[in-house]
């Protein structure tokens, strides 16, 4: 069990508000990510859920019932810390063991299960040495073996790897995934490493300055973004987006480009609009042709890749994402065009209105 | 800046430098010499005379140290001063790791205040008016300590004239006095230990004192150690305390060893004798704070 139901969740310190109102729900067994921008309430969120912060309003539940007032281990939830909060005057065996005493366990039941805790991480030489003798990595594991031992129904991640290194990341993110697998409990996982995001969660909850902007599984994240906010936020190197006016045309409503190619939203309002357009599916076109024209500002490449950075008349900046091939001539004006079927239309409020892979076409002048 | 110099120090190439450094030490060292090294190379010489002040001073061999061992008001003087210094280190260092934990919670920004400034209040205040104070609440028929006491039910208790209850007094008011030293120092050590410990501590489960002994004490003994050595020190050294309150009465009941020191050099002028026990208070403490530091090896915890 472990389902978590957020309701109109809202949090302020003192007079600032910082999480205001948030609705979620949790099933049992999943991985959900938290992500967004540095300060938008994502530690506030998962402290709050934790039991480690109270509501200011709205309610936490779990499996049904109300834990508002519960202390953490009341609501059987671990929590693995940014700076792992190991105590450094116990060794990684005492660490593990101290909350399963506190909780009453046998002698025996905590050995077992210390036991097959250390094993499954692999930390088993490690167990006597106390925190200040662990490398980063090594204390980690201790960090989620202590975490493990308790068997919650609840897994709580405050960007555990962003002290690791590179390597080590991407290693312990796989463990992390092997683990979840292993323990079926719900995890509940904060980061704003959009790989770490993409790979390990069953759904991702976007939050920017304490709204959630947008819960979705990581492909409908990148592929349907509810708004601008999404839009930019999940996928790298960013969306490309370029201010267009929907207008009336004999084709219907459309957006006509710099190049006299159109392309069409027959639902779209009339009126000032962004389109949205991954670099990945940027391409560029012959002179004269395509939707848009650009000068190259920078050629980046990086093996099988290259990144074209350039910038448009109206001062709009353009990232194509390209298959490497010989470099353009410095200063060269290129016309970028795209693939219709994947555009994205956001109204002038920002929340996105469609398409073209519902409803639009690319027309060449 | 940095590079290692392989000629001595008077070398030519490093003379200047050395030098410069020798007059920056100079005002500390002339400091030392007089009121630290001075005085002690004479006391260990005073301490083999005998030595009125007035008369000149004759060697006596160590005809003062075997006094020690027939003075029974020494000795007296050593048990009060023992039994004030377990006492007064326990007070002074437990009250104030509490207090400081008790301070250190959230609370509104003045409350704290408030509350900080009142305990720490006392280290403040001169000690004549500490003495006019105590002496008030500890009268044994007008004093307030006994009036509210007679409240509860408990008859009035001789705060300073029984021989068993004024060293306990003294105590009182030197706890009462320096308890808030301790608090504050204990405050800046729990304010260097992070909030993390705390909320892992909470996921685990841990409350109250359960925290308190397996989180808090660890992680502040550090700071617990030095307050121990520091108050053990002073306590060794207590004079002015006991001479405003009981002035080392009744009989000898709370008399300390520096008092004792004070009345053999400069009432009865045995200079030989007072530097004599100075020599041995010296010894205690020594041995003392090395136990003390020896023994920390165990229960202290480095991060
Ligand atoms: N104890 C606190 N008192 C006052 N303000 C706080 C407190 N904790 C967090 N905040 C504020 O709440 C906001 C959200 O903080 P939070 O730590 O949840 O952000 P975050 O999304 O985890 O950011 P990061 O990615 O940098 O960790 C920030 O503006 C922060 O300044
Ligand atoms: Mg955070």
């Amino acid at each position: 069990m472990g389902v978590l139901r957020l309701e109109n969740v809202r949090k302020s310190f003192g007079a600032v508000p910082v999480i205001h109102g948030v609705d979620l729900e949790i099933p049992s067994g999943e991985f959900v990510v938290f992500v967004g921008p540095s300060g938008c309430g994502k530690s506030t969120l998962l402290r709050i859920i934790a039991g480690l912060e109270p509501v200011t309003a709205g309610q936490i539940k779990l499996d049904g019932i109300v834990v508002n007032n519960l202390e953490p281990a009341e609501r059987r939830v671990a929590m693995v810390f940014q700076s792992y909060a190991l105590y450094p005057h116990m060794t990684a065996r005492k660490n593990m063991a101290f909350g399963l005493k506190i909780a009453g366990l046998s002698k025996h039941d905590i050995e077992t299960r210390i036991a097959d805790a250390a094993r499954a991480l692999q930390i088993e030489q490690l167990l006597d040495r106390i925190p200040k003798d662990l490398s980063g990595g090594q204390r980690q594991r201790v960090a989620i073996g202590r975490a493990i031992v308790r068997e919650p129904q609840l897994f709580l991640f405050d960007e555990p790897l962003s002290n690791l290194d590179a390597a080590l990341r991407v290693q312990t993110r796989i463990e992390i995934a092997k683990l979840h697998k292993l323990v079926d409990s719900t995890m509940i996982y904060v980061t704003h490493d959009q790989v770490e995001a993409m790979t390990l969660a069953d759904r991702i909850v976007v939050m920017n300055s304490g709204r959630v902007e947008q819960v979705g599984t990581p492909l409908e994240l990148y592929r349907q973004p509810r708004n601008l906010f999404v839009a930019g936020f999940i996928g790298s190197p960013m969306m490309n987006f370029l201010p267009v006016d929907i207008v009336e045309s004999p084709r219907g409503r459309s957006a006509v480009g710099a190049n006299g190619a159109a392309i069409s939203f027959a639902g779209a309002p009339v009126g000032p609009a962004t389109l949205g357009i991954r670099p990945e599916n940027l391409s560029v076109a012959a002179d004269g042709q395509g939707f848009i024209a650009g000068t190259l500002v920078l050629e980046e490449h990086l093996g099988e890749h290259r990144l074209i950075h350039a910038v448009a008349a109206d001062g709009t900046e353009l990232i194509a994402k390209l298959p490497d091939g010989p470099a353009y001539p410095a200063d060269a004006n290129l016309h970028f065009t795209f693939d219709p079927r994947h555009t994205h239309l956001f109204g002038a409020d920002g929340v996105r209105i469609g398409s073209t892979q519902e409803q639009g076409t690319l027309e060449h002048a | 800046m940095g590079d290692v110099k392989t000629a001595g120090w008077f070398a030519p190439q490093n003379r200047k430098e050395t030098i410069a450094g020798l007059l920056f030490v100079l005002p500390a060292l002339i400091g030392f010499v007089t009121f630290v090294a001075g005085p002690m190379i004479a006391t260990l010489v005073i301490s083999l005379m005998k030595y009125d002040l007035f008369s000149a001073p004759t060697f006596v061999g160590l005809k003062n140290f075997q006094r020690m061992f027939v003075d029974p008001r020494l000795w007296k003087a050593f048990g009060n001063t023992a039994t004030f210094a377990v006492f007064a280190v326990l007070g002074n260092v437990g009250l104030g790791v509490v207090l400081a934990v008790l301070l250190n919670r959230r609370m509104p920004k003045a409350l704290q205040y408030i509350y900080r400034a009142a305990y720490f209040f006392p280290s403040l205040v001169g000690l004549i008016f500490v003495a006019v104070l105590w002496q008030f609440m500890f009268q044994r028929d007008i004093g307030i300590i006994n009036y509210y006491l007679g409240k509860i039910g408990i008859g009035p208790v001789s705060w300073l004239s029984s021989p068993q209850v004024a060293l306990i007094s003294v105590i009182i008011l030197d706890v009462w006095k320096n308890v808030g030293f301790a608090m504050l120092i204990a405050i800046a050590g729990l304010q260097s230990i992070s909030t993390d410990y705390y909320d892992a501590a909470r996921v685990d489960g841990a409350r109250g004192w359960r925290t308190f002994w397996q989180i808090t004490v660890p992680l502040l003994s550090p700071t617990i150690l030095f307050l121990i050595t520091m108050n053990t020190i002073g306590a060794f050294k207590v004079f002015e305390s006991i001479v405003v309150l009981t002035n080392g009465g009744p009989g000898d009941a709370t008399r300390s060893l520096v008092m004792y020191i004070y009345e053999q050099g400069f009432k009865s002028f045995n200079m030989g004798y007072a530097s004599a026990i100075s020599l041995l208070l010296l010894g205690v403490i020594v041995i003392i704070t090395t136990i003390q530091f020896v023994l920390s090896k165990r229960w202290t915890f480095y991060e």
